[in-house]
C-alpha cells in the first residue's frame, strides 16, 4: 500500500459520519431552468453542440416517455416524483471545455481527491511504476450533468481505445452512435429509459477495436452535487471482435434532505469474441437514519451479446441510495455467448432495493450464471428480481441461478422473485435459493475470540458475499469491503 | 467365417454439448477382430480412447463415427440404436453406472431382461419366473435382496454399483460383454466377484472385450490377447504375458516403438 | 382488436356471465361482488399473477346457465368412469353435476359421521372476493353454498367428492359452485375430488377450508376436465395450530386451467404440504398459483410442483411464501421441476420468497430441462426401446412425488390416473 492510500485507509476509519461522501462543492454552476418540455431538450441539445439528428433521436424518446407511467411492479414504495420540479442540466460554469487537466476548475479536482478519485495522472503515473499491485486506471469523471475529465487520453488512443465523454463523441463518432446508441435499450425500452434518452447531458463512451485487449481499466466515478438535480448519465460500451475491455464504475453524492433522481442507462455491445466486464460499486446517498433524503436510483443497464463467443461479465455492489431500481441484464444473441451477473445488495436503515437481472436466451448453447446475495438490516427492504427467459431456438441454453439473502433483525425484509421461463426442450435452467440468518452460534464464537459485534457481523457478511467480491477488480473489491461494513453499522443493538 | 465383431478402420468423434461444429476425433483408425469365444483386453494410457471405443461401440448419442465399420455377426452394428445393439447381444459394463432416481432396480432388470427376449423372439418371463432367476443370479453375486428393492444404483457404494452390472450381465447372457473398467475401485472381494461373473459366462459363444489399467484383473480372467491403445490407434498387440510386462514398465517404450 | 385489446375489453364476456343475474332477491355479497366486477372487470395480464395466464376465451363464447342432468345419465356416467375403480365402489360420496347437488347418489349423505349441508344460504368466512377476481366471479354467480361439517374428535375417514361437467350442446355452461369445510379439533377426514367431465363448460369452483386445532386433512384432487373445458379454482385455507395437511394436486385435462390456493397459518406448529403434477399435451394451459402465508412461529410447509409437457402444452407455476415478522422457526420450501418433451412445449415458473423474519429456513429450488441423456442411453444399452425407455423416466421422475403419498389408496389412485398402473409388488 502506498502512502497515499494509508492515508485513505485511516481517513475512513477517523470518519466519524457513516456516509463520508456527503460533503457538498462549492462551485458555481450553470442550470437550466426546472422542468422537462421540448425546449428544454433543444436547450440541453444546444448546450452540448449536438447535430440535428441527435436532436431529433431526444425528441423521439421525450414524446415516447409522454406516453408512459412509471413501472408499479417493483417492491418499492416512494411518493410520486414530481418531473416537472426537476433541473434537467447543471454544470459547473467555469469548466465550459476543458482542453487539459490544467484547465479544469481545482475546486472540482480538490472533490475529486476527497472522494479518493486520482485525476491528475502524473500522480497516477508516478504510482504505476512504483507499485505493481495497483494497475493504471483511465477514469472519466462525471459531475453532476458533464464529463469533466478523462484521463489517460494517450496511452488508450496509442491502443486504439476510444474512452470519451459521450457528447464528444456524439460530435466525433457520429457514425458509430447513430449505428449503436438505443440499439440495446432502445427509447421507449421503459419510463426512465425514455427520460434518460431525452435529457441525458453526459456519460462515457467506450469503443476497443477489433483484436485490442485494453490497455487498462477504464473507470467512471459519478458524482451528484447540484440540488434538485437529476442526473440522467448515457454510458455506451462497444467491444469489437475479439476485443477485451474491464469498465468500473462508482458513485456518491451530498447529504441531502430532499430526494434526488439519477436515472441512468448503460448499454453493452460486445461483437464476435468480445469479453466486456462491468464492474460498479453504488454509493449514492441512502438517506439518513429517518429515512429522509437519499438518491432514487432508477437505472436501466443491458449488453447485447451479438457475436458468437461473446461475453458480458456484470458484477455489482449495491450499498447506496434510497431506492434501487436496477437490472443489469443480458441478451445473449450469439452462439455460445456467456453472460454473467454478480451482485450484492445491501440495504440497512430505510433503504429499498429492487434488483436483479435478466438473462434472455436466444443464441445456441448460450451460457449464463447469475449470483446473488442479498443482505438486508434496520428496517429495510431488498428484493431479488430475475428473469431467465429461454427461446425456442436456443438449443443448449444453459442457466444456472443462486440466491442467497441474509437478514439482520426482524424489522427488514429479504425477497426473491424469479421467472424462469423455458421454450425450449434442450435448454437446462436451475436456480435455487435459500434465506438464513447469522446464527448466535457464529456470532458468539467471533466475539469470543475478541471481535467487536459489528466486526463479527462484517466478518460473516464479507464470507457471505465473498464469492461475488472476487469478480470486482481488485482495487475495488477493498473498498467493497470496508462499505459493506460502513452501511451496517448500527444494524445491531 | 468366425470373427464375432470385426472393426475395420474406425474413426470417431466426441461431440461435446458447446462445440457442435468443432469435433475433436478421438479413434484415429482401430482395426480390430474378436473371433467367437475370445476374451480380449485393451489397456493403454489415459485419454488414449479406451472408454471412447466401448462407448462408439454401444452406441452413446455423444459420439459420432466419422469413417470405417464394426460389423457385429455379420451385421452393420453402427447403424443400430443402442437397444438393438442390447438385442443383438452386445453388453456394456459402464464405468460410471448411471443412477435412476425412482425407478425400481428388479422392475428395471425386468423390463430389460424382457425387452431384450422380445426383440428375439422369446417369450417375455412371468413375476414368478422371472424372480426365481433373479433370485439365483444375485446369490452367486452376493448381491443383497435389499439392494434389488431399491432403486437403481441410488445410494449404492462404487462396489455394490458395479456388482449390479455384473448382475445385468449374468442375467442378460450375452455374446459380447464389454467391460470398461469394472475392476476399477473394487476390493480384492469385488474383484473376483466381478471375476467370476465373468468367467461364468465364458464358453465358445461367448466373447468380451476387457478395459482394464491394472492387470490384477488378469489374474483372475485370462485373456487371449491384450492390445495397447494409444493416441485413437492400437499400437501393439500381444498375448497374456504382456500384461505382467506393461505392470512393470509402463507404456512409455511401447509409445516410444510406435512413434 | 389486437390481443391486448381483447384484453381490456374482457368486458364481452363477463357481461355474458353476468347478464344471468337479473333476480332481484340477490343478497348482499353476491351484488358486492357483482358491482365489483362491474367497476373492476376481471384480472388481465397486467395483474402481475396474472401474467401467464388470461381470459382472453371469455370473449369467444357466451355463457349458459348450465342445465341439470338427469340422475340416471349421472349414474350412468359415474357407473363407467368413476365406480369401475374399486377404490372408489365403497366411500362414502358426494356427487354434483354442473355444479348442481345430486342427493340421490350422494350416499355420504347417511354418513353420521359428518354433517352435509347442502345449498346453504352462508357465503364463508375466508375467501377474498375483494382480492381474487375468480373467487369475485364465483360470489357473483352463485348464492349457495355446500358444506361439509367434521365435529370434533370424529375421525370421518374418506369422503368421495365427484365434479361433473357434462355438456351436450354445443354452446358453453358455466357453472361456480361453493364448497365449505369446516374441521372442528382432532378431527379427521380425507378428501378425494374428482373434476371429471364431457362437452363445453367453464367451472369456476370455490373452496374454503377452516381447519381448527390438531386436525389432520387429505386433499387429493384430480382434474380430468373435458378436452374443450375451463376449469377456473380458488381455494383458501386457514390453519389452527398442530394441524396437519397433506395435499395433492394432479392435473391431466381441461383446455384451461388455472387452480390458485391460498393457506395462511394462523396456529403454531402447522404442517402442510402441497404436492402437484401437470401431465399436459397437446395446446393444454395448466396454471398452479399457491400462496403460503406463515403468520406464527414454528410451522412447516412444503410445496413440490412437477410439469411434464409435450406437444404445446405449456405449464405454469406461481407459488410465494410468505413469511411475517414474527413468524420465527419457520420452515418453507418450494421446489419446482419440469420436464420439457417436445420443441414446443413452454414452462413458466415463479417461485416466490418475501421474508420479514430472520430466523427462518427458505430455500426454493427450480430446475428445467429435458430427459438425461445419459439415463436415456443407459436403459437403450439395457435393451430397452426408446419410447418405453422414456416412459420409464418420466414414471421416474412421477414416482418421487408419487413416494410421498403414504396412504396406498390414495397413491393407487393417482397411479391410477396417471396409467402408472404397474407391477411393483413384483418382489416382496
Amino acid at each position: 500500500m502506498n502512502d497515499r492510500n494509508q492515508d485513505q485507509a485511516l481517513r475512513k476509519q477517523l470518519e466519524e459520519d457513516s456516509y463520508k461522501w456527503g460533503f457538498e462543492t462549492n462551485i458555481e454552476m450553470d442550470y437550466a431552468p426546472k422542468g422537462l418540455s421540448e425546449s428544454i431538450i433543444r436547450l440541453i441539445s444546444q448546450k452540448k453542440q449536438e447535430p440535428e439528428w441527435m436532436l431529433e433521436w431526444r425528441l423521439k424518446a421525450y414524446r415516447l416517455w409522454k406516453t408512459m407511467t412509471p413501472p408499479m411492479w417493483g417492491k418499492v414504495r416512494h411518493p410520486v416524483i414530481d418531473f416537472q420540479d426537476l433541473h434537467y442540466y447543471a454544470a459547473p460554469k467555469k469548466n465550459t471545455a476543458p482542453k487539459s487537466l490544467d484547465e479544469v476548475d481545482p475546486e472540482l479536482l480538490r472533490t475529486y481527491e476527497k472522494l479518493g478519485i486520482p485525476l491528475k495522472e502524473r500522480a497516477i503515473l508516478a504510482g504505476v511504476e512504483v507499485d505493481e499491485n495497483r494497475p493504471p486506471v483511465a477514469i472519466d469523471a462525471v459531475f453532476d450533468s458533464v464529463s469533466v475529465a478523462t484521463t489517460f487520453k494517450k496511452t488508450l488512443a496509442d491502443a486504439g481505445v476510444i474512452f470519451c465523454p459521450i457528447s464528444q463523441a456524439i460530435r466525433q463518432y457520429p457514425e458509430m452512435i447513430q449505428k449503436y446508441l438505443g440499439s440495446v435499450v432502445s427509447q421507449g425500452d421503459n419510463f426512465y429509459a425514455a427520460l434518460n434518452s431525452a435529457v441525458f447531458t453526459d456519460g462515457s463512451f467506450v469503443y476497443v477495436p477489433k483484436g485490442v485487449k485494453c490497455p487498462m481499466e477504464l473507470s467512471t466515478y459519478f458524482r451528484i452535487n447540484a440540488r434538485n438535480t437529476g442526473q440522467f448519465e448515457r454510458t455506451l460500451i462497444i467491444a469489437d471482435d475479439r476485443a477485451t475491455v474491464s469498465y468500473l464504475e462508482g458513485c456518491t453524492a451530498p447529504q441531502r434532505d430532499e430526494n434526488q433522481l439519477h436515472a441512468a442507462v448503460v448499454e453493452l455491445i460486445a461483437l464476435e469474441d468480445a469479453f466486456i466486464k462491468y464492474s460498479t460499486v453504488q454509493n449514492w446517498y441512502p438517506g439518513d437514519k429517518n429515512g429522509k433524503g437519499g438518491i432514487y436510483n432508477f437505472v436501466t443497464k443491458r449488453g447485447a451479446c451479438r457475436g458468437a463467443r461473446s461475453h458480458i461479465s456484470w458484477t455489482q455492489v449495491e450499498t447506496g441510495s434510497a431506492i434501487t431500481w436496477k437490472y443489469p441484464s443480458c441478451v445473449l444473441q450469439g452462439e455460445e455467448s456467456v453472460g454473467e451477473f454478480y451482485s450484492v445488495a445491501v440495504t440497512n436503515g430505510y433503504q429499498q432495493a429492487d434488483t436483479g437481472t435478466k438473462m434472455i436466451h436466444i443464441g445456441r448453447n448460450s451460457r449464463s450464471t447469475i449470483l446473488a446475495k442479498t443482505i438486508s438490516a434496520g428496517k429495510s427492504d431488498s428484493t431479488y428480481r430475475g428473469l431467465v427467459r429461454v427461446l425456442p431456438k436456443a438449443n443448449g441454453a444453459r442457466n444456472f441461478t443462486e440466491c442467497d439473502s441474509l437478514l439482520i433483525g426482524n424489522r427488514c425484509g429479504a425477497h426473491t422473485v424469479p421467472y424462469i421461463e423455458s421454450k425450449n426442450s434442450s435448454a437446462k435452467v436451475e436456480h435455487e435459493a435459500t434465506t438464513s440468518k447469522i446464527s448466535d452460534e457464529q456470532l458468539f464464537f467471533c466475539q469470543q475470540r475478541g471481535l467487536s459485534k459489528e466486526a463479527a457481523i462484517g466478518l460473516i457478511v464479507n464470507g457471505f458475499c465473498k464469492d461475488v467480491l472476487k469478480e470486482l477488480p481488485m482495487e475495488f473489491a477493498v473498498e467493497a469491503q470496508q462499505l459493506l461494513q460502513v452501511t451496517l453499522e448500527g444494524s445491531v443493538g | 467365417m468366425n470373427n464375432l465383431l470385426e472393426i475395420k478402420d474406425l474413426h470417431a468423434s466426441v461431440i461435446e454439448d458447446s462445440l457442435e461444429n468443432n469435433q475433436k476425433e478421438i479413434l484415429k483408425g482401430i482395426n480390430l477382430n474378436i473371433p467367437k469365444g475370445e476374451i480380449h483386453v485393451i489397456m493403454g494410457p489415459n485419454g488414449s480412447g479406451k472408454s471412447t471405443l466401448s462407448y462408439v461401440l454401444s452406441g452413446h448419442p455423444n459420439y459420432c463415427v466419422t469413417q470405417g465399420s464394426a460389423i457385429f455377426k455379420g451385421k452393420d452394428l453402427l447403424s443400430m440404436t443402442p437397444d438393438q445393439r442390447a438385442a443383438a447381444g452386445l453388453f456394456l459394463a459402464f464405468q460410471t453406472p448411471v443412477e435412476l432416481p425412482g425407478v425400481n432396480n428388479v422392475n428395471f432388470l425386468r423390463t430389460s431382461l424382457n425387452s431384450i427376449r422380445v426383440a428375439r423372439g422369446e417369450s417375455e418371463l412371468n413375476a414368478v419366473d422371472f424372480l426365481k432367476l433373479v433370485r439365483e443370479k444375485a446369490k452367486t453375486l452376493s448381491f443383497s435382496m435389499d439392494m434389488l428393492k431399491r432403486n437403481v444404483n441410488v445410494g449404492f457404494s462404487g462396489g455394490e454399483k458395479k456388482r449390479n452390472e455384473v448382475l445385468q450381465m449374468s442375467l442378460l447372457q450375452p455374446s459380447f460383454a464389454i467391460l470398461d473398467e469394472t475392476d476399477s475401485g473394487l476390493d480384492i472381494d469385488a474383484l473376483r466377484i466381478v471375476a467370476e461373473g465373468v468367467n461364468s459366462l465364458r464358453s465358445p459363444d461367448f466373447s468380451a472385450l476387457i478395459i482394464t489399467h491394472h492387470q490384477r484383473l488378469l489374474d483372475y480372467i485370462k485373456p487371449n490377447y491384450i492390445h495397447v491403445l494409444a493416441k485413437g490407434r492400437i499400437i501393439y498387440t500381444g498375448g497374456a504375458e504382456l500384461s505382467n510386462q506393461l505392470e512393470s514398465e509402463g507404456y512409455g517404450r511401447l509409445l516410444e516403438e510406435a512413434l | 382488436m389486437t390481443s391486448i385489446e381483447m384484453e381490456n375489453t374482457l368486458s364481452i364476456g363477463l357481461e355474458s356471465l353476468l347478464n344471468r343475474n337479473s333476480n332481484s332477491s340477490t343478497p348482499k355479497e353476491q351484488k358486492t361482488a357483482i358491482d365489483l366486477l362491474r367497476k373492476n372487470g376481471l384480472s388481465t395480464q397486467k395483474d402481475e399473477d396474472w401474467k401467464y395466464t388470461n381470459l382472453r376465451w371469455l370473449n369467444n363464447h357466451s355463457f349458459h346457465d348450465a342445465r341439470r342432468v338427469s340422475v340416471d345419465k349421472i349414474e350412468q356416467w359415474i357407473d363407467r368412469h368413476v365406480l369401475n375403480n374399486p377404490n372408489f365402489a365403497d366411500l362414502p360420496r358426494l356427487v354434483f353435476a354442473n355444479g348442481l347437488f345430486c342427493s340421490e347418489l350422494s350416499t355420504a349423505l347417511k354418513c353420521d359421521k359428518l354433517n352435509i349441508l347442502p345449498d346453504s344460504d352462508f357465503f364463508g368466512v375466508l375467501a377474498r372476493p375483494d382480492r381474487e377476481k375468480m373467487a369475485t366471479l364465483n360470489y357473483a354467480m352463485q348464492n349457495k353454498s355446500q358444506i361439509i361439517h367434521v365435529p370434533a374428535g370424529t375421525q370421518a375417514g374418506q369422503l368421495l367428492i365427484v365434479n361433473l361437467g357434462l355438456n351436450e350442446s354445443n354452446e358453453y355452461f358455466s357453472f361456480h359452485p361453493r364448497f365449505i369445510f369446516t374441521l372442528e379439533e382432532n378431527s379427521q377426514l380425507s378428501i378425494i375430488e374428482l373434476n371429471i367431465g364431457e362437452g363445453n363448460y367453464f367451472q369456476n369452483p370455490l373452496y374454503e377450508f377452516c381447519i381448527d386445532s390438531h386436525v389432520k386433512l387429505s386433499y387429493m384432487r384430480v382434474l380430468d376436465e373435458s378436452k374443450t373445458a375451463f376449469h377456473y379454482s380458488t381455494l383458501y385455507a386457514a390453519l389452527a395450530d398442530h394441524t396437519k395437511i397433506d395435499t395433492f394436486l394432479l392435473t391431466l385435462g381441461g383446455a384451461i386451467t388455472r387452480q390458485e390456493i391460498y393457506v395462511k397459518f394462523l396456529g403454531e406448529w402447522g404442517n402442510l404440504q402441497l404436492q402437484a403434477i401437470q401431465k399436459l399435451a397437446q395446446q393444454q394451459h395448466g396454471d398452479l398459483t399457491f400462496h403460503i402465508k406463515h403468520m406464527v412461529p414454528h410451522c412447516q410447509s412444503l410445496q413440490n410442483v412437477k410439469n411434464i409437457l409435450t406437444d404445446h402444452a405449456r405449464g405454469v407455476y406461481q407459488g410465494k411464501i410468505f413469511v411475517d415478522r414474527i413468524a420465527q422457526k419457520t420452515d418453507g420450501q418450494q421446489q419446482s421441476q419440469a420436464l420439457l418433451l417436445s420443441d414446443n412445449a413452454e414452462i413458466d415458473t415463479k417461485p416466490e420468497l418475501e421474508i420479514y423474519a430472520d430466523d427462518v429456513k427458505c430455500t426454493h429450488g427450480a430446475t428445467v430441462g429435458a430427459l438425461d441423456k445419459e439415463q436415456l442411453f443407459f436403459l437403450m444399452a439395457r435393451g430397452i426401446p426408446h419410447e418405453q425407455a422414456r416412459e420409464i423416466l418420466v414414471n421416474a421422475f412421477l414416482n418421487e412425488t408419487l413416494e410421498m403419498i403414504q396412504d396406498p389408496v390414495n397413491s393407487n389412485m393417482m397411479k391410477h390416473y396417471l396409467s402408472m398402473d404397474d407391477e411393483e409388488g413384483a418382489i416382496s
